[in-house]
């Protein structure tokens, strides 16, 4: 499985694509922006974009879906059962899609707002705007803020640590890292403080090391 | 993308090493096995989905080198020169470095959270969309980089240089900052909490 990342600099939000890793059906996540820079990373894969899945209606995450459509005749799946005069598959809490080979569960987050739709594919998760690395959803309120700690506490922060999150904003980041660090954790005063046996050493585990060390001053 | 398959070892579940059934720890034959990538390492200069977890690197030359969806993740790098590599959505989360010389190199889309950084010069990098949180980082210089939506959210950092870099966008909120050196930058479009704050 192949990930192609790109970023919108109009809606400062990010793009998907993933795909087997010799072409081939794919999927798009949020179609915020299709360029000349994304089509040409989808066409120089060898992929046609067969299915769009969306995280939140929201423009940041949409603004390229005329133009996908235009070019690819995809199935679109969300939360709404129309998006931008598409229809549109509904998704809702705990659907399994199954998308060509890829397997994707969907978890539906109505505390952050009732469109809000975290995808998982494998190991990996889109999670649109649930969080962005290190730092917990935009909200509008103390109140909304609460209910999505215990949220993101109860069914999101349960996944494997070795999970790969791609977020709808910012860089990627790993379940564990999340777990241990992320400010929502933090404000619901569940973090990790005693970081001891978290920097396991390599070196634990032999003595080889690939290379040698030429003793280099940087 | 690198895949994450758990080792054959009975209920052992960390990730394998590329070419192998079996984590580092449990490789049957770790030597032998650790020359191999290691010859691949400085044989070839594009790679693309190792998983390379809690692998010990010292002395390697990435120079130039690049690298797309691989896992650096609890690895240990030393003594390394990197100058000039590439690495697009490469994970190395909870890794060590410690001097290691990384000038020109272009990060896109990488995650070293939880990571330790000891005497790395990143001088001169395009160090884009990458998650820095919660690093430790000390005696390092990020200077001339370009820094447009990296995180350093609870990161700490002594004695660290961002001189002359484009913070835009990027985030050190909730951050320790001891004697870090923010001249000639556009700290003013990045993101601070004012107590944390030193300049």
């Amino acid at each position: 499985m192949k990930l192609v990342f790109h970023y919108s600099v109009e809606n400062f939000s990010n793009t998907y694509v993933l795909g087997p890793d010799n072409g081939g059906d794919a999927i798009l996540v949020d179609p915020g922006v299709l360029d000349v820079r994304l089509l040409e990373a989808i066409e120089d894969n060898e992929y046609t974009i067969r299915w769009v899945l969306i995280t939140r209606c929201q423009p940041q995450h949409l603004r390229g879906l005329r133009t996908l459509k235009k070019v690819y005749d995809a199935e679109l799946f969300s939360r709404n059962d129309r998006v931008l005069d598409f229809p549109c598959q509904t998704v809702n809490p705990g659907t399994h899609l199954q998308l060509g080979n890829f397997r994707v569960d969907a978890l539906c987050f109505p505390e952050l707002s009732n469109d809000s739709v975290a995808y998982r594919v494998g190991n990996w998760v889109f999670c649109g705007d649930l969080l962005s690395a290190g730092q917990p959803p935009r909200t509008s309120s103390a109140y909304t803020r609460a209910n999505m700690a215990i949220a993101l506490e109860r069914r999101f922060f349960t996944w494997q640590d070795d999970t790969l999150i791609f977020p709808g904003e910012g860089p990627p980041s790993l379940m564990r890292g999340e777990k241990l660090f992320n400010r929502v954790r933090k404000s619901a005063g569940l973090e990790v403080r005693d970081l001891a046996g978290l920097f396991e050493s390599p070196r634990e585990v032999g003595p080889e090391t690939i290379g040698e060390p030429p003793h280099r001053e940087v | 993308m690198f895949e994450n398959r758990n080792c054959k070892h009975l209920q052992c579940r960390r990730h394998v090493v590329h070419g192998s059934e079996f984590c580092v720890r449990h490789l049957p034959d770790s030597a032998s096995h650790l020359g191999i990538l290691s010859t691949m390492l400085s044989d070839s200069r594009v790679f693309e989905s190792l998983s390379l977890n809690r692998v010990p690197f010292a002395g390697q030359n990435w120079s130039g080198k690049s690298f797309d969806g691989c896992s650096f993740m609890g690895s240990e790098l030393s003594d390394m020169n990197l100058d000039g590599a590439s690495f697009r959505h490469c994970f190395f989360d909870f890794s060590r470095w410690s001097n290691v010389s990384a000038k020109g190199v272009t990060l896109l889309f990488c995650s070293f959270s939880g990571a330790q950084l000891k005497k790395v010069d990143w001088t001169g990098s395009d160090l884009l969309h990458v998650n820095f949180n919660s690093l430790e980082a000390s005696d390092c210089l990020f200077s001339e980089s370009d820094l447009y939506f990296s995180r350093f959210v609870g990161a700490q950092l002594k004695v660290v240089q961002f001189v002359d870099c484009n913070l835009k966008k990027t985030q050190f909120t909730g951050s320790r900052l001891e004697q870090v050196d923010f001249r000639y930058s556009n700290d003013d479009e990045a993101e601070f909490d004012e107590e944390t704050r030193t300049p």
